[in-house]
């Protein structure tokens, strides 16, 4: 049982660090794509390449959270499962989950969509790189305020790009 | 106040293994969908780009956040010899890739089994969960690097039977 929670804890931090990283180069590779107004076929074709590996991370989270919170419940690491830091990391997992399917199906509008799956992974970074530093008990109200911070952050952050880029490709067609 | 500087460290530490990582595999990955057709046209290279821009921003963090955090907390790291081993063999293998002094596809599964093998490393090493000892670190590393040599000569193989075909 130990052994299944060591390998866990180890897959689930290596497929947050696969995620975390894969969504920064698709932000910045979709920000690429679309600085001259249109995505190229080709330009899809490498960016089908993150969304790839993207949900294979998602599916490892999933697969390795999974385990942990079967093995919380028979009772191994059992004072970790009644912490905040895994009630945020399932919120922050299904809300990646959710966020994936509205957006696939288009439910999601684009202007929320990403930011809220690029503010998610960084929310899962930050909480992973937590536990090395001993920070797991914290206020649920405190993790929600700063979760939705990072929300809004993204959604300027990512809307104000496009802005921008919408704004330089109209001045250069004038 | 050095507590909060260590902290931040840590974290920023794990977020450049993070990008390193993400940035890796996109890295092989993209890779070998654009030696698809056989060439890398300027949308591809264009792309391609983005991707070493991250990569070369995890290989200059990285040693800069290991240095604060084996300097603020000495020892902290038990498998710090394994952490610069790893650097050194990126940045080696980067020039190397660079100025085409190493073969083909040697290179890039070399690079992402370091970046990989790195992630491991931190993972165990930051969450307490192995003893990290060189047999763990040998396994590892000679595991990933068969791993990904592998995969790469899987991959190129099959493009090249489909590219006769």
């Amino acid at each position: 049982m130990e052994i299944i929670f060591v390998l866990s804890s180890i897959l689930l931090s290596f497929a947050i660090s696969l995620g975390v990283g894969s969504s920064t180069i698709a932000i910045v590779n979709f920000f690429t794509a679309i600085a001259d107004g249109t995505i190229e076929p080709t330009e899809r074709r490498m960016m089908g390449v993150t969304y790839i590996i993207l949900r294979v991370a998602m599916v490892a989270i999933a697969l390795m959270l999974i385990t942990q919170y079967m093995l919380g419940y028979v009772g191994v690491a059992t004072p970790y499962f009644g912490t905040t830091h895994a009630v945020a990391m399932g919120i922050v997992t299904a809300v990646l989950y959710l966020n994936a399917v509205l957006m696939t199906y288009r439910i999601m509008p684009s202007t929320f969509g990403p930011a809220i799956q690029a503010s998610s992974w960084y929310t899962l970074g930050t909480l992973a790189a937590l536990i090395p530093v001993g920070v797991m008990a914290f206020p649920l109200s405190i993790f929600i305020l700063a979760y939705t911070t990072a929300i809004i952050l993204f959604i300027s952050l990512i809307n104000g790009a496009m802005g921008w880029l919408r704004h330089r490709e109209l001045e250069t067609q004038k | 106040m050095e507590t909060i500087i260590y902290d931040v460290f840590v974290v920023w530490m794990m977020s450049a293994v993070a990008l390193g990582v993400g940035a890796s595999s996109l890295a092989i990955s993209s890779f070998l969908v654009a030696l698809n057709d056989g060439t890398i046209d300027t949308s591809e290279k264009r792309m391609l780009k983005v991707i070493y821009w991250a990569l070369r921003s995890a290989m200059v963090m990285i040693p800069v956040t290991v240095l604060v955090v084996t300097f603020l907390k000495p020892g902290v790291l038990s498998g710090v010899t394994f952490i610069w081993i790893l650097i050194a063999i990126l940045y080696l293998n980067a020039l190397q890739m660079t100025f085409h002094w190493i073969k083909g596809i040697v290179g890039p599964a070399l690079q992402a089994a370091s970046w990989y093998t790195l992630g491991f490393l931190l993972s165990i090493e930051l969450f307490n969960l192995a003893p990290l000892t060189w047999t763990l670190f040998l396994i590892l590393y000679a595991a990933d690097i068969v791993f990904f040599y592998v995969l790469v000569k899987a991959v190129r193989a099959w493009q090249k039977c489909h590219a006769v075909q």
